[in-house]
């Protein structure tokens, strides 16, 4: 008779039985399911089945008043060929992530100044990423108040340089609020862009660069032979952060224009939380929602295909 | 064990935030002590002649209005006293008939309640 | 590797450093004395520093009780995130029917991002009578599969044969995780509690959607009603925005170190 109770007094040759596994089995996938619930029962109410009533909602009449009756395209049709603004906002949100490159050029600069061997670099590391963990509405707060056309530094700046006879009131022009807001945007981030790109220059072996510079590279040849490419996937992976970011520029905007002047700088993600949530609504809100997730889809599909693959796509909530 | 105590004391978060705790617990008393809402003054003409009998009005400026709150009158050597206050930025006003009037000083505390012990009188300028 | 002059790498580095300090600088110097408000030209130095600003903020408002919001809600979501993320790292370590369905699922999971799920999170979150609170507003990030995968890969750094040893030693699952894998998971632990703790913290667009009492706003809502309610009159805004800013910073500083390695794990496991 197999003594099947006490763990410590069974011998190793005890898992030679098949009984064994078969008996645990049940209790040890009992227990992995267990393990693995909590965490599936939050994506499955806040991702999965948000996702899939979004679709639903979008093509359906329906007010928290009363009944949902069937809509077909008329919400799409609506979104289409009548709202203008759709259109204006989905540009403004091609181009917040259009100005995506232009941070991460910069911040790879800035990761590559750093990766040199100088005295103070972690300082320098520590000042440039700290705009990252800041809450986004006081960035927001601190810029809006830095292009104040009567007080703010950059007017006052700019004057004194002599390029402006009076402040302009940056975030009140209808071309210029814009780019203002995608620079405070590029202002927060660009740490985050460094740190990720510093790490991936600092995984990149040395002695490729001593190989190039015996067989006579010079520095230029060098970063654009051997440091882009291994760099690839991280910098399309800061490509992705940066389309993800753009959906969520829903603080700074929030706090420095909402959305204005006119919807100047109104994105897609502020237009449909205005819709749904000032506006009551939902369904039309749902159909731009819609449309934002398969343009977030398709675009982070672009990304990863360009960057060879497994580049994946990274979540960040803020 | 010693050693694992004095590891755990020295670890950068237990300092910080170790001497944050301890600069609160040290304002608290202090804001403690001295909160009993007093504000002491004197009032006084323009040739520093002490005033008697002269009006003077508290008020409480919160972030959007100024409003009144209380009003004392000056004893025989001008000074005056406000006990209980729970205000943290204040103006004094102060006035006599036919003497003169002060217009409205503006006074910040660090906490509410704090007690104000005026060391310049408040000076009666001639009314027009 | 022929040696480069040192000094214009330093000069382009003081010069960027010095653009991302300004917006701090600025904000600090205008908090202690709200001449930039009216005043003009503007000055590098506060001509009449002063702290009551600070004590406007503190007491014209509910700092504290949203300071305490938001904190309550981050120690929850940060807990949470631990639990659950640590367990379902485990669960997929182990092998079973529907493991590579289960993982295909929580990698799809990760290409929906939040902004696309608010309209129906909101009605859910009506639904479940959870408008108002702090479970309203922690559960939907109390669970993260980027975390989750970090955990999944540390545990996979950790020896099978000392799992085995202590299965053999009659140790149950539970102890098992708890025991022997998170201890040395430390770097794990420290990432996901980095992480977990500044997605809630800064959280804007969650809260916005569904607090409505001003009771429970947190920080960053607290910030922005601030903002409406006075504009940029006062010299108190700012100081709000510092004493909004000191706490993430400070913790920035403490854990630099873990706060670096837990975002770039976070990236790349990605």
């Amino acid at each position: 008779m197999r003594n099947r109770h006490a763990f410590s007094e069974m011998s190793p040759m005890a898992f030679l039985n098949p009984d064994f596994f078969k008996r645990n089995r049940t209790r040890q996938l009992f227990l992995i399911w267990f393990f693995l619930t909590p965490s599936l029962v939050i994506f499955t109410l806040y991702r999965i089945i948000p996702l899939f009533w979004n679709g639903v909602l979008s093509f359906q009449f329906w007010s928290p008043y009363q009944e949902s009756q069937f809509a077909g395209f008329a919400h799409y049709e609506e979104m289409f060929f009548y709202d203008d603004v759709f259109w204006k906002v989905l540009w403004n949100t091609i181009l917040l992530m259009a100005s995506a490159p232009i941070g991460i050029a910069l911040a790879l600069l800035i990761a590559v100044l750093v990766n040199t061997p100088i005295r103070g670099r972690n300082v320098y590391r520590t000042i440039v990423f700290m705009s990252y963990p800041v809450m986004t509405v006081a960035v927001g707060i601190i810029w809006q108040w830095l292009y104040n056309e009567k007080v703010g530094l950059i007017n006052y700046v700019l004057i004194s340089l002599g390029i402006l006879q009076k402040g302009i009131p940056f975030l009140g022009n209808f071309t210029l609020a814009l780019p203002c807001v995608i620079l405070a945007s590029i202002w927060q981030v660009i740490g985050f862009y460094m740190i990720i790109l510093l790490g991936g220059l600092q995984n990149i072996d040395p002695s490729l660069y001593e190989v190039a510079a015996v067989d006579g590279a010079n520095a230029w040849n060098r970063f654009w032979k051997i440091t882009l490419p291994l760099l690839k996937p991280l910098i399309f992976l800061c490509f992705v952060i940066g389309i993800i970011n753009s959906f969520t520029a829903f603080d700074l905007i929030f706090v420095m224009t909402q959305g204005g002047p006119g919807h100047a700088t109104d994105l897609l993600i502020t237009r449909i939380y205005n819709v749904a949530f000032k506006l009551s609504k939902f369904d039309y809100a749902a159909a731009m929602t819609v449309v934002n997730f398969l343009f977030f889809l398709g675009l982070t599909l672009l990304a990863n295909k360009l960057a060879g693959g497994e580049a994946g796509a990274v979540e960040m909530e803020r | 064990m010693k050693e694992r105590f004095r590891s755990w004391l020295s670890n950068r978060y237990t300092i910080t935030l170790g001497s944050m705790a301890l600069l609160a617990a040290l304002w608290n008393i202090y804001v403690a002590m001295n909160n009993d809402g007093i504000i002491t003054g004197r009032v006084v003409d323009r040739n520093d002649q002490p005033v008697s009998g002269a009006i003077v009005v508290l008020s409480e400026k919160s972030l959007l209005v100024t409003a009144s709150r209380a009003k004392t009158t000056t004893n025989t050597d001008g000074t005056f006293r406000f006990t209980g206050h729970h205000l943290y930025h204040i103006y004094l006003e102060t006035y006599k008939e036919g003497v003169g009037r002060m217009p409205s000083k503006e006074f910040r505390l660090y906490f509410k309640g704090q007690n104000l012990f005026l060391k310049k009188p408040l000076v009666l300028a001639d009314s027009r | 590797m022929p040696k480069h002059p040192r000094w214009p790498i330093h000069l382009i580095l003081i010069f960027v450093s010095a653009l991302m300090l300004i917006p701090f600088i600025w904000v600090l110097k205008t908090s202690l004395s709200g001449e930039n408000i009216f005043a003009y030209p503007p000055s590098i130095f506060p001509r009449n520093p002063h702290l009551f600003y600070y004590v406007d903020v503190w007491y014209a408002i509910p700092f504290f009780r949203y300071l305490v919001n938001s904190v309550i809600v981050s120690a929850v979501v940060v807990l949470a995130n631990i639990f659950f993320n640590s367990m379902a790292g485990y669960a997929l370590t182990r092998d079973f029917p529907a493991k590579k369905t289960m993982i295909l699922l929580f990698l799809s999971c990760m290409m929906i991002p939040f902004q696309v799920t608010i309209i129906p999170a909101y009605l859910i979150t009506k639904k479940l009578a959870l408008l108002n609170s702090y479970l309203g507003m922690a559960l939907p990030v109390c669970s993260t599969i980027i975390c989750i995968f970090v955990f999944k890969a540390s545990f996979e750094a950790i020896p099978k044969s000392l799992i085995d040893a202590a299965r053999i030693d009659g140790l149950s699952e539970w102890k098992i995780v708890w025991r022997i894998l998170l201890p040395l998971s430390k770097s794990a632990i420290a990432t996901n509690v980095i992480l977990a703790f500044i997605w809630s913290w800064n959280n804007f667009l969650w809260p916005l959607i569904i607090i409505r009492d001003q009771e429970m706003q947190t920080l960053p809502l607290g910030l922005s009603r601030f903002l409406t309610v006075v504009e940029d009159t006062t010299g108190a805004l700012y100081a709000f925005c510092i004493m909004v800013l000191l706490p993430g910073l400070i913790l920035f500083l403490l854990a630099q170190k873990e706060f670096i390695a837990g975002l770039t794990t976070g990236a790349a496991k990605g």
